[in-house]
């Protein structure tokens, strides 16, 4: 059992850590507490599940799919909504996202009901067996796509000339642009691949958790632990605070009750946020913005 | 001698708090300019108008015969202008080569290699270090690194803002060489902030004071550093 555990928390961490990236990189970089991250994960979860309905696509194949579409609506979100009051105070962006988050979820309310659907694939419910610790194929595929996206985000962000930018300005908005980054630009394109990349783990979650619109609920909680843990705007360390976030939350499950999940993983953070409160894993960078 | 930078009736402010009035000022093609004064004179201030980090609530910035006064600081590098701002301001999380690449984000880094190289020449030391992070280096060792951004934007009008700031004066003088080197090698043309009166007019060909906001005095770097007035107000001694 013990080992069943470390196996089942691990699976799920990858999605946790890629579902943060982009939350905790939009924290870092531009001071925003975006509070409608969560309905990015459900937008890509629903996305996974139409094309899955209309095209028997598969949940992981339709990450393509998603990512551009979350592309668009974060970048949009962003220049129309977010880059006008993102220097006012933080209790204004909090409200904008909280709105916004509201608005989101309302509408798939209507479009797809509060109904809960889910989606199969011809390998859900098999498992690769490893002596007596089971690996089910969804979760082992997930958790390795995770893993893969999260990598190429972080080395887009350290190994090319836009992701060097998005770096600068976050570290010193006036000094990128002097270097003559346009700041709206990359607040822009980061908040549009913030979304891009939770949309990816919207697709994985889509064949791991029940859809509804209220799904990315379930996730903010998450991604707010996470990135505290990780540090941020850290790649690497939301991550490794994701894979850190579902092994607490799967000991607490297995040994103390599926309900004591949350208030296991909550109290954790809290005791982070005590002893370390720069995080687990540290920092990439820590800007202007984000201070 | 023709200005590739001038400046005329230029007021500016931080909100309701004026720092500038009516400032005349040209950086004339090819030469090094001295902007000197005392602490809160406005140097710094007309630095950021320069540059387009302060946009002048009155006046016109002519750059290269164009009045860019209302151009962002974003596009202004493009057009070749590149400000080496006072505390460097490097990106303390990147490394020091990636903070060279920065500087020239507005050329696409198109033939950066060759800058690098230049880099290189001008600061040896920085190549050994290259992959270490900026807010890690010592003072003298950051500003080297903030002129080789500059550098790598290939400007032709630089801007130093208290390039001696915290730094000894060994390596002063080596920072004071390069600008040198560039002006009469590469012909870039200067505007060097300083509080070292005495270094800014010994390095530059022409000066202007400034005073709680106004071009006070200018003229000829040689004349201004005997004038009796520059002397014994900035350097310290007496007639």
């Amino acid at each position: 059992m013990f080992l069943q555990t470390i196996v089942n928390g691990l699976l799920m961490g990858g999605v946790y850590g890629l579902a943060t990236i982009g939350f905790s990189v939009v924290w870092g970089v531009m001071g925003i507490i975006n509070l409608a991250h969560g309905a990015y994960v459900m937008i890509g979860a629903y996305v996974a599940y139409v094309l899955n309905q209309w095209l028997g696509l598969d949940p992981f194949l339709a990450m393509a799919g998603a990512m551009p579409v979350l592309f668009v609506i974060g970048y949009v979100l962003q220049v129309a909504l977010l880059n006008p009051v993102m220097r006012t105070s933080l209790l204004l962006t909090l409200v904008v996202t909280f709105g916004i988050d509201l608005i989101l979820i309302d509408t798939f309310v209507q479009i797809f009901s509060s109904d809960v659907r889910g989606v199969q694939t011809a390998y859900s419910g098999r498992s690769l067996a490893l002596g007596p610790v089971l690996i089910p194929y969804v979760r082992l595929a997930a958790a390795v796509l995770s893993v893969a996206v999260a990598t190429a985000a972080y080395l887009f962000l350290n190994r090319t000339r836009t992701g060097q930018a998005i770096l600068a300005t976050a570290l010193d908005r006036e000094a990128a642009r002097l270097m003559g980054i346009v700041p709206e630009r990359i607040y822009g394109l980061t908040g549009g691949l913030s979304a891009a990349v939770t949309g990816a783990a919207g697709c994985l979650a889509s064949t791991l958790f029940p859809i509804s619109p209220t799904l990315g609920l379930t996730f903010l909680g998450a991604v707010f632990v996470i990135t505290v843990l990780g540090g941020i705007g850290s790649v690497p360390g939301v991550i490794l605070a994701g894979f850190a976030y579902a092994l607490v939350q799967a000991f607490a499950s297995t040994y103390l009750g599926a309900n004591y999940q949350e208030i296991v993983a909550f109290s954790m953070f809290l005791v982070v946020l005590i002893v370390r409160p720069q995080g687990l894993f540290g920092k990439r960078f820590y800007g202007e913005a984000a201070s | 001698m023709t200005a590739l930078l001038g400046l005329e009736g230029v007021e500016a402010a931080y909100g309701e708090s004026q720092v500038l009035w009516d400032i005349d000022f040209a950086a004339e093609t090819g030469r090094i300019t001295a902007l000197v004064g005392s602490n809160g004179a406005g140097k710094t201030s007309l630095m950021r108008v320069i540059s387009g980090l302060l946009k002048p609530t009155a006046g016109r910035v002519i750059f290269d015969g164009a009045d860019i006064a209302k151009v962002p600081a974003e596009a202004r590098v493009g057009r070749g202008i590149a400000l080496v701002p006072e505390g460097r301001r490097l990106f303390a999380g990147l490394s020091v080569l990636e903070n060279l690449m920065l500087g020239a984000f507005s050329r696409r880094e198109r033939g950066a290699e060759a800058d690098l190289a230049r880099v290189w020449q001008h600061f040896p030391e920085l190549e050994g270090i290259a992959g270490q992070l900026a807010g890690t280096l010592s003072g003298g060792q950051q500003q080297m690194c903030a002129i080789g951004r500059a550098m790598m934007a290939r400007p032709r009008l630089l801007l130093v803002d208290e390039m001696s700031l915290g730094l000894a004066p060994v390596i002063v003088d080596r920072l004071a060489a390069t600008l040198r080197d560039l002006n009469r090698a590469d012909g870039t043309t200067i505007v060097l902030v300083e509080q070292d009166v005495d270094l800014a007019l010994e390095i530059a060909d022409r000066g202007y004071v400034l005073d709680t906001g106004r071009v006070v005095m200018n003229g000829a770097a040689e004349t201004l550093r005997d004038d009796p007035r520059v002397r014994e107000a900035y350097m310290g001694m007496a007639n």
